[in-house]
């Protein structure tokens, strides 16, 4: 096996792609495991755990990561690409993967170096995962009018308040947290963002049951939680701006990650002989796939070269859920029977159940209109 | 050629073509466009197609990126028989010594190269000018003719040294790229001249853009025509048949998306002879449906996935 000490952060695109290659071949056998994607909860989780370190170990994940966030430095848009190899040669993308590229950029930008230095590796290696506390009862589209509260105190911050929709709270190790530290009127301009650690004392995890049967969300309950110094992410009151370069991660090289994904189901759909699937659906499936794949790779390419992607990323969440949408209303259609009656293979059911989310989750369509016509073609407010 | 080159380019070619959009080939002719597109096939049709589009100029531009493309010999003039709209069939068939032929031709004078289906496989002829095309076409200006019957006149003369598959796919190719591009600049146009209705009428004491419904419709046909832009960039990364169709296809939809919205939204004021929303309404309706419309696309992409014919490194990062 490749160890990290022979792992030389590759010049080029096609020279990682290669490299990456001939080690997932080198090592069909030890990776073989990983293929299963079935099982319950924990065992699927620990099983994702172990591919994470064994890809860690390998240097392969750390590539694209700066050192001090336990990386090796190197082209963000390395990541973009191991990402994408794993899933072609057929292996599900490890556990926290999805957390590193919506969450690791905000904390390595914002977290103070200490904080940095402790957390990012870790998750990099997957010895901990964490959670995105955002929404609550009463902030959904609306997000800056979160109500959580932070306020200061000797050594730190006492937070109070209630999250929701967050997902895998139950098995996360820390949290990054958006909480009103203005007046209550402040709006986007009194929030603060921390990352906290989940075993701190007052904090209660619920689950809470989604539509589709899955346990992926919980509601966080906050009574007097104490954060010690040096867990801020960015200014007092400046936690818009962590928000904002979460959601651009999201936006960004996890819809990449996401529309590769899609694809493979696109490919699964068209091959599987029970489906009743025209040409034309597949092919307008795959048109739609590729207007997301095109938007993702310019933010992928721009977040990359640290060039600014502003609202743009809104264009790639639209069509982000216009595509996913597309394709299971495709798949519904030509496997309803399974579907509604069910079938041994229940992903079809469940992905058709969870794709109506994705005009919802991380800002709903509604709002990525708004964004488009308000700040890319300057229509007034 | 660098980023400033092509801006220059197109600036240059900006100013030709709006300076008298009636008499747009000749002067993009003696700008020396045929030698760029010789040179640089992409630089040149991705700079002045768009530009084409959002100017309505008249005529167009196909015939010599089609024959370009297809490799024919001394290609001064020729005009290609274009498969029906909609479709991408040969659009003729060789019926004994006749060519019966169901297509679409640019108007003019001159020699035809027309695409036929025989018992052997496809051929591609030279003919002589089948005369004059009748026709009442929506949009005049843009220079295409339907083109039906059997003439007995036409005389075949098979190019020398061209494989009529590969010369067709590569034509198809050529043809779909340009042709999104022409799409994306009549597009592009529709969403301009919207916005700026929008933004500047008022009702109900509002400007109109400052309603959701109104914001939420163009926000989408904002979506669709970066995408086709997009699209249309990649496919010149592979040149291949795939990309050129996805381009296509996603100049289709932004097309579709822009006149709908953009029509209703320009309200009573568009649905006059003397607002121009309607010129541009008639030529991508003439546009969406040539080399193949977006079923017909749709049909051919997941067909050629199905066959395994798309690969997961199409636009690769």
């Amino acid at each position: 096996m490749t160890t990290v000490e022979t792992l030389m952060v590759p010049e080029t695109v096609a020279e990682a792609r290669t490299g990456f290659r001939t080690w997932l071949a080198e090592n069909r056998a030890p990776l073989e495991q990983f293929r299963e994607t079935g099982g319950e909860l924990t065992e699927i989780f620990d099983r994702l755990r172990r591919l994470q370190r064994m890809l860690y170990d390998a240097g392969w994940i750390r590539l694209g990561w700066p050192e001090s966030a336990g990386g090796l430095g190197g082209r963000r848009i390395l990541r973009s690409i191991i990402s994408e190899e794993l899933a072609h040669a057929g292996y599900p993308p490890p556990f926290s993967f999805a957390t590193q590229e919506v969450l690791g950029p905000a904390v390595a930008e914002f977290a103070p170096a200490e904080l940095a230095a402790v957390a990012l590796p870790r998750l990099l290696q997957g010895e901990e995962t964490w959670c995105q506390g955002f929404s609550e009862p009463g902030a959904g589209s609306d997000l800056a009018s979160l109500r959580l509260q932070a306020v200061r105190v000797d050594g730190g911050w006492q937070v109070s308040g209630e999250k929701v929709w967050t997902s895998w709270a139950q098995l996360a190790d820390r949290c990054l947290l958006l909480a009103r530290t203005g007046p209550s009127d402040s709006g986007h301009r009194g929030i603060s963002a921390f990352l906290l650690d989940m075993n701190t004392p007052g904090i209660t995890v619920s689950r809470l049951r989604s539509m589709n049967g899955d346990d992926e969300f919980c509601s966080l309950f906050f009574d007097n939680v104490v954060i010690p110094e040096g867990r801020l992410l960015g200014e007092v009151d400046g936690g818009w701006a962590v928000a904002t370069h979460v959601l651009a991660g999201e936006r960004g090289a996890a819809a990449w990650q996401r529309q590769i994904w899609l694809r493979s189901r696109l490919d699964e759909l068209a091959a599987d002989p029970a489906a009743d699937v025209g040409d034309d659906a597949i092919g307008e499936s795959l048109e739609l796939l590729t207007a997301l794949r095109l938007l993702s790779r310019r933010t992928v390419a721009r977040l990359s070269a640290d060039e600014p992607v502003g609202s743009t990323t809104s264009l790639d969440k639209l069509a982000m859920s216009t595509a996913e949408k597309f394709l299971f209303d495709v798949a519904l259609a030509g496997k309803s029977a399974d579907t509604v009656f069910g079938h041994p293979d229940e992903n079809w059911r469940n992905d058709y159940l969870y794709s109506r989310a994705s005009s919802i989750y991380g800002g709903a369509a509604e709002i990525q209109r708004n964004i488009i016509a308000e700040r890319l073609l300057g229509l007034p407010r | 050629m660098d980023d400033d080159d092509i801006t220059q380019i197109t600036e240059a070619l900006r100013q030709t073509v709006e300076a008298d959009p009636a008499a747009a080939r000749k002067a993009i002719t003696e700008f020396g466009w045929l030698e760029l597109l010789d040179d640089q096939e992409q630089i040149a049709v991705s700079t002045l197609l768009p530009i084409w589009g959002r100017s309505l100029a008249q005529g167009s531009l196909l015939d010599p990126i089609l024959v370009r493309a297809g490799g024919v010999a001394d290609p001064t003039g020729l005009r290609v028989v274009l498969p029906a709209l909609g479709s991408t069939r040969a659009p003729g068939r060789l019926v004994g010594d006749r060519v019966e032929i169901d297509g679409v031709l640019a108007t003019g004078y001159g020699p035809i190269l027309v695409l036929m289906a025989t018992d052997g496989g496809l051929t591609l002829a030279l003919c002589d000018d089948p005369g004059v095309v009748a026709g009442d076409p929506l949009d005049p200006s843009a220079g295409w003719a339907r083109l039906t019957g059997s003439p007995a006149v036409l005389e075949k003369r098979t190019p020398t040294g061209i494989d009529p598959d590969v010369a067709w796919s590569a034509m198809l190719a050529a043809g779909r790229r340009a042709l999104a591009y022409e799409l994306i600049g009549v597009s592009e146009k529709m969403l301009e001249m919207t916005v700026e209705h929008v933004a500047s009428r008022h009702q109900f004491g509002r400007a109109l853009g400052s309603f959701q419904a109104v914001k939420h419709q163009l926000a989408d046909v904002k979506l669709w025509t970066t995408v086709a832009r997009l699209a249309a960039d990649a496919a010149w990364e592979d040149g291949g048949e795939v990309s050129a169709a996805l381009a296509k296809a996603a100049a289709v939809r932004a097309s579709a998306a822009a006149r709908r919205s953009c029509q209703q939204l320009l309200g009573g004021m568009g649905f006059t002879w003397e607002h121009d929303f309607h010129r541009y309404l008639r030529r991508a309706l003439t546009l969406e449906p040539m080399l193949g419309g977006g079923p017909g696309l749709h049909r051919e992409l997941g067909a050629a996935l199905r066959s395994g014919a798309v690969s997961h490194d199409l636009i690769a990062l």
